[in-house]
């Protein structure tokens, strides 16, 4: 270990854009980073709360964004997730400035005093589907904060399922990054294997929309305008099936089993779920398949339905199950390296992380689970299937062990999409 | 002239001029093409087929004999096509040329005169290549999939090898940690001088100070050799 940089022993940086939050900080954190909500809250210049904060800022971020927050009809309007699908376009420069608040509120809050320090090196970590125009972005926003703060020495941006493999030290594997918009299932081998990359036109948004359907059957539709609202009563309800009939017919018989009381933490919200328990499990099976008939009602009443979508070059599924996609990636990849590829099956991004209820075992299961029977149907075994330690960390782990380890003259390069971007050499 | 005394003046002929009669089974002539041939000879290096016409009724008859013969090149060096000094007026002497077969006719005498000289093929490609190194071509192939299946064996093997260095890292780092305490342990036993000695050398960066995702993580290794040759 004595190979490691002092210097960056000290100040290697770690930034992971995900689609809701946005984890970072230097290494000196230990096993876990710095966490805000990857998202700008812009302001009326005309309230009465900006006059009286005395605020200049066009974009807030980070915690002060509650004490700023206006009415709730606005509230979508003015709030901004730039990562809501991974991907930003190119012109839109409020989600935009609102990449550069979060960078330079993470990069200032940990900026060091002391003497030597000469610059983090930031190893920041974003979508794999992400185009080259994001990337180029990133790079600027970094100079623009080294050349008004001095705190940025050298900059490089990796894939996220590359970080995801990075800190769960394993060399060969497929990731399944399920994030916000889609979920993008990424062979590994040393390298990502960009060419066997699967896109899913599904993600944590579409188990939202479920969710949000839940609500309004349960007569709280005034509430589905407010993401974070849907988010949090999804992550506190939904379930995933081992078999989705079998889970419908036990919610219906054992309803008691079922029942849950959904609280809107701070605030006096309530939502009783009553006898509609089963619905639970819609939301979490809709995540790994979406192909159940039952979802039909919830099409036609005017819910999305996950589409195929053409970007460039790459087609997004969108009814594509999450067993068949894993093996349609592994497939593109060299048939000596496929068995390697099942043997490990890294599930990563908090639209896996699904609760089991001791009472409901066998009935309700976590997601390695779901994906190795889904694997299994399909015939294939020898699978082992596992979620990341703590999911929420990982991606930033993986870039702080980036930064830590790449050398400082492996330069960044267009071809490989890989290496530094040196900002200040003193 | 009948079949046999063609045959016997044409074998003549050619043993005259040194050339060696070859059975079928020397030559790499496919089966389905041994029938048009009817006499096969070796001169030096080359391989010549004759095919007897013995009655040509009609044009159509001739040039059957002909594309039979065009087809033969691909296997021998020259093809001549011989028959009675009578059925001149039937053959088209310009198509033997273009193709590059030879023609011999022979007189009621038995005298042979070679019309139309063959063009000697460049096509040897069946025939080009000899057997031992068709042999030699089978085997090399089998030695390769024997190294393929070798390959994958010891990549397996390589797997196995590294699961066992993890347990191995995993192990030595349960060394170190009880090395630690029992450096500790001699704190309680009154050696405090040692001890401040041991503490003024952990402040050199060691696994036990990393994190819990940089310990032992094969990517260490991996990236910093980033740029070294892939």
């Amino acid at each position: 270990m004595s190979s490691i940089d002092a210097y960056r022993r000290r100040y290697a940086y770690g930034e992971d854009y995900g689609t809701s939050d946005f984890k970072f900080g230097p290494i000196t954190l230990g096993e876990k980073p710095d966490i805000i909500e990857n998202r700008g809250y812009v302001p009326d210049t005309s309230s009465i709360m900006y006059k009286l904060m005395g605020a200049t800022k066009k974009v807030i971020v980070g915690p002060e964004i509650p004490l700023y927050l206006e009415a709730r009809e606005d509230l979508a309007e003015r709030m901004i997730y730039p990562m809501r699908n991974g991907v930003i376009d190119l012109n839109d420069t409020r989600a935009w400035e609102v990449i550069y608040e979060i960078t330079k509120y993470g990069l200032l809050k940990y900026r060091p005093k002391e003497k030597g320090f000469r610059g983090f090196y930031v190893t920041a970590a974003i979508s794999i589907i992400a185009p080259r125009y994001m990337y180029e972005k990133l790079f600027e926003i970094h100079k623009r904060i080294n050349e008004e703060y001095g705190v940025v020495r050298a900059v490089t941006i990796i894939p996220q399922p590359l970080a995801v493999a990075i800190a769960q030290k394993k060399t060969t594997c497929v990731v399944l990054e399920s994030g916000h918009g889609n979920t993008q299932i990424s062979p590994i081998s040393m390298y990502p294997i960009r060419r066997a990359i699967v896109t899913l036109n599904r993600g944590g948004s579409d188990a939202n929309y479920i969710a949000a359907e839940i609500l309004r059957d349960l007569g709280y539709g005034d509430l589905v305008q407010e993401e974070k609202l849907v988010r949090m009563f999804k992550e506190a309800v939904g379930l995933v099936p081992a078999n989705l009939d079998k889970a419908i017919e036990f919610g219906k018989r054992e309803k008691e089993k079922l029942k849950i009381v959904f609280k809107v933490p701070g605030t006096r919200i309530e939502i009783d779920m009553e006898d509609q328990g089963w619905m639970r499990f819609l939301i979490g099976e809709y995540v790994f398949n979406p192909n159940h008939e039952i979802y039909e009602s919830y099409w036609k009443r005017g819910m999305p339905r996950p589409r195929d979508l053409k970007i460039g070059d790459r087609v997004f599924y969108g009814m594509m199950d999450m067993a068949e996609a894993v093996i349609e990636a592994v497939q593109r990849t060299p048939i000596e390296l496929q068995p390697y590829l099942y043997r490990e099956i890294i599930l990563s991004g908090g639209n896996f992380a699904w609760k089991v209820p001791p009472e409901l075992e066998g009935i309700a299961v976590d997601s390695a689970t779901k994906m190795r029977i889904m694997m299994e149907e399909k015939g294939i075994e020898n699978v082992k299937v596992s979620l990341t330690k703590d999911p929420q960390y990982s991606v930033w782990r993986g870039c702080i062990v980036y930064s830590v380890a790449v050398p400082e003259d492996y330069l960044w390069n267009w071809e490989r999409m890989e290496g530094w971007v040196i900002l200040s050499r003193e | 002239m009948t079949y046999s005394t063609l045959i016997n003046t044409l074998k003549e002929y050619f043993i005259k001029r040194g050339f060696q009669i070859l059975v079928r089974e020397e030559t790499t002539i496919p089966q389905d093409l041994l029938e048009h041939v009817d006499l096969l000879f070796r001169d030096a290096n080359n391989v010549i087929a004759v095919k007897a016409v013995t009655d040509i009724l009609e044009k159509e008859q001739f040039l059957a004999s002909l594309t039979k013969a065009t087809v033969l090149r691909e296997y021998v060096d020259k093809v001549y096509i011989a028959t009675s000094t009578k059925y001149k007026p039937f053959i088209n002497g310009r198509l033997l040329s273009s193709n590059g077969v030879g023609l011999l006719l022979i007189d009621e005498e038995g005298n042979v005169q070679e019309a139309i000289p063959p063009r000697p093929t460049t096509r040897r490609t069946l025939r080009g290549i000899p057997k031992e190194y068709i042999d030699e071509l089978r085997s090399l192939r089998e030695q390769i999939n024997e190294l393929r299946k070798g390959y994958s064996d010891l990549i397996k093997e390589i797997e196995r090898f590294r699961e066992i260095a993890s347990e191995v890292r995993e192990l030595h780092n349960r060394i170190l940690r009880l090395e630690q305490r029992l450096r500790g342990e001699t704190v309680s036993l009154g050696k405090i001088e040692k001890v401040e000695e041991s503490l003024e050398t952990i402040s050199i960066p060691n696994k036990e100070e990393l994190p819990s995702y940089l310990r032992d993580n094969p990517w260490l290794q991996v990236l910093s050799r980033r740029g070294k040759g892939r």
